[in-house]
C-alpha cells in the first residue's frame, strides 16, 4: 500500500467516523429529550398515553443538520413545568389521604406531579445544557 | 460535596435584586413666584407685580428691569442632591411690547453655564433658543407658554438660578412663573403622574409590579396602563400631591411559589415560580481530592395576567437575563463559587399562554458547580 491509498483511507475512515457521531449525536440527543440520559440528567418525558412521548422526533434537512421537534400542543407545558389549565392552581401533588382513600386535591404551589411515574420536566433545558457530553459520547462510540 | 442547598439560596438571593424599571430617586424643585424677596436675591431693583397673570391655572408675576444704566436681575441657588440632567420647566407670557430675556443656570464651583434661555417676544409667539443646555420644546399653554429645556448640574456643587428681564426704556416686561426642576412624582386616585420625563422611556408597562416609595402611603400595586407622564394602577390608592425625593420601581414580584412551599397566585398579580435542576455531576480531574463539577440550572417562571400585552413579562424576562449574565458568580456558604454558564448561557421561552388567565415566560439559566471531592 502507499502513500496515496493510505492517505485515501484514512480520509475514507475520518468522513465514515464524522457520519457515525453525527448519527449518534442525534440518535442520543432524541433519545435524551425521549427517555432520559444519565449524561445530561434529563428525566425524559412523562407517559400516560405515550401521545407525547412519540411525538418527539427527527429529521434531517440536510446531510449537516439534525431537526428535533413535537407537534405536541402540550408539550411546553411538560417541559418548563408551567401551571396549565389542567392543574391550574398546582394542586394535583398535593392530596389528602383518608382512610386509603385519595382525597380532595389540597392547594399547592410547584409540588404538583404528574400521573406518569417515569419521566419530568426540562428534559430539553438538561439535553441542551449537556449537550458536549452527547456529542463527547458519541465520538467514544465512533471510535470503538 | 456538591451543596445543592446553598446554590439554591444563593440563587434566591441574587433573584431578590432583581432590577426592572425605574424613576430613580426623583429630584424636584417648583418656585412659585419670581422676584420676591427674601426668597429670591435681587441685584438693583427690578420691577415685580405679583400674579398678574394666569397660564395653565398658575399665577404668573410681570417682572422687568427698570434701570436703563445696569443689568437688573433676581437669582435663587438651587440645591441639587444628586447629579446629571435636570429638566427646567417654566412658564412665560409676553406683556405688550418687543423683549428679549434672558434665564441662565450656572454652576458657582465649577464656573461654567449649565443652561441659558433667551427668549425674543418680537411677536406673540416667543422665539426661543438655548446657547446652553438643550430646548426641548415650547409649547401653547392658554395665553401663555410653557418651555421646556434639560440642563446638568452636578449635586456637590452650588448652582444659580438667574431671571435677566429686558430694560424697560427700551423693551417691555414680560410674565414669568411656576420654574420646575427635574422630576416630581404626585401620586392620584388611580395611579401616579410625573412632572418630566417619561414613564414608557423609563421601562414601565402594564403587568408590571411597581413599589413607590417616598410618598406617605407606599402600596404595592399593578400597573394597567401606561403612557409618558401617566402611570395607571389596578388598587385605587391616596391622592399625594407632587413633591421631590420619590421613587417608582419594579422588582421581584411579591408572588413567589419556591419549590415545595403552597402558593395561590392573586389574580391581575404577577409571580414567580421557581425550579431548581440539580443536573448531572461528575469528577473533572483525576485521583483522590479531585475537582466535582455539578450542571445545575435554575428556571424562573414568570406569570402576568393574559391580555396585558407583552411589555410586562418582557420586561421581567430581560431584567432575569441583565441580573444573571453569563460569567456571574456567586459565593456560597461553604467557599465554592456558583458561575452563570456561557454555552448555553441563559436564555428566555416565547411567551406561552398557559392557564386561563395567565400567560408566562420562563428563563433558564444554567450553571457551573464546583467543588473538591471528599475523599
Amino acid at each position: 500500500m502507499n502513500f496515496d491509498d493510505a492517505l485515501v483511507r484514512f480520509s475514507h475512515k475520518v468522513r465514515a467516523r464524522s457520519q457515525a457521531a453525527f448519527i449518534n449525536t442525534g440518535a442520543l440527543t432524541l433519545a435524551s429529550i425521549q427517555s432520559g440520559s444519565p449524561l445530561t440528567g434529563a428525566p425524559g418525558q412523562p407517559v400516560d398515553s405515550g401521545f407525547l412521548l412519540n411525538s418527539w422526533q427527527m429529521f434531517f434537512p440536510s446531510a449537516t443538520e439534525i431537526f428535533i421537534a413535537t407537534n405536541c400542543a402540550y408539550a411546553p407545558v411538560i417541559e418548563y413545568n408551567l401551571r396549565s389549565a389542567y392543574d391550574p392552581a398546582g394542586r394535583t401533588g398535593r392530596f389528602g389521604v383518608a382512610g386509603g382513600q385519595i382525597g380532595p386535591a389540597l392547594p399547592g404551589g410547584s409540588t404538583r406531579r404528574h400521573k406518569s411515574t417515569v419521566g419530568g420536566n426540562h428534559s430539553v433545558a438538561l439535553t441542551r445544557a449537556g449537550f458536549q457530553r452527547l456529542v463527547d459520547a458519541a465520538n467514544a462510540m465512533g471510535a470503538a | 460535596m456538591i451543596n445543592h442547598l446553598q446554590a439554591l439560596k444563593a440563587l434566591r438571593t441574587k433573584l431578590a435584586a432583581l432590577a426592572g424599571p425605574t424613576t430613580g430617586t426623583c429630584e424636584y424643585l417648583l418656585y412659585t413666584t419670581v422676584f420676591d424677596t427674601p426668597a429670591w436675591s435681587l441685584n438693583g431693583t427690578p420691577t415685580r407685580s405679583a400674579a398678574a397673570a394666569t397660564v395653565g391655572g398658575y399665577p404668573l408675576d410681570l417682572v422687568g428691569d427698570d434701570s436703563g444704566a445696569v443689568s437688573e436681575q433676581g437669582f435663587r441657588n438651587p440645591v441639587f442632591t444628586t447629579a446629571g440632567t435636570k429638566t427646567v420647566k417654566l412658564l412665560v407670557k409676553r406683556s405688550s411690547a418687543y423683549a428679549s430675556h434672558y434665564i441662565t443656570l450656572s454652576d458657582d464651583v465649577t464656573p461654567a453655564w449649565r443652561l441659558q434661555i433667551a427668549i425674543d417676544f418680537t411677536a406673540a409667539t416667543p422665539v426661543v433658543t438655548c446657547p446652553y443646555g438643550t430646548l426641548d420644546s415650547v409649547e401653547a399653554v392658554d395665553t401663555g407658554w410653557r418651555i421646556t429645556a434639560t440642563s446638568t448640574a452636578t449635586g456637590a456643587n452650588s448652582h444659580t438660578f438667574s431671571v435677566i428681564p429686558a430694560d424697560l426704556a427700551t423693551q417691555a416686561a414680560f410674565y414669568l412663573g411656576h420654574i420646575e426642576f427635574g422630576t416630581g412624582l404626585a401620586a392620584t386616585a388611580t395611579g401616579y403622574t410625573r412632572t418630566a420625563g417619561s414613564f414608557l422611556t423609563d421601562g414601565f408597562a402594564p403587568g408590571m409590579e411597581v413599589t413607590p416609595a417616598g410618598f406617605a402611603a407606599n402600596p404595592v400595586s399593578v400597573i394597567t396602563a401606561v403612557n409618558a407622564t401617566t402611570l395607571t394602577v389596578k388598587d385605587a390608592r391616596a391622592v399625594e400631591a407632587v413633591a421631590t425625593g420619590r421613587s417608582l420601581s419594579v422588582a421581584l414580584p411579591v408572588g413567589r411559589a419556591w419549590e415545595n412551599r403552597a402558593y395561590d397566585p392573586t389574580t391581575g398579580s404577577p409571580w414567580i415560580e421557581e425550579d431548581y435542576l440539580p443536573g448531572p455531576m461528575r469528577q473533572t480531574t483525576i485521583g483522590p481530592r479531585g475537582t466535582l463539577e455539578a450542571t445545575p440550572q435554575y428556571v424562573v417562571k414568570v406569570y402576568g395576567s393574559a391580555g396585558t400585552g407583552v411589555g410586562g413579562l418582557y420586561g421581567y424576562a430581560d431584567a432575569l437575563l441583565t441580573l444573571f449574565a453569563p460569567r456571574t458568580s456567586m459565593t456560597l456558604t461553604n467557599g465554592d463559587v456558583l458561575r452563570v454558564r456561557t454555552d448555553p448561557a441563559p436564555y428566555r421561552s416565547q411567551l406561552q399562554q398557559v392557564e386561563p388567565g395567565w400567560a408566562a415566560v420562563v428563563v433558564t439559566i444554567p450553571l457551573r458547580l464546583e467543588t473538591a471531592n471528599a475523599i
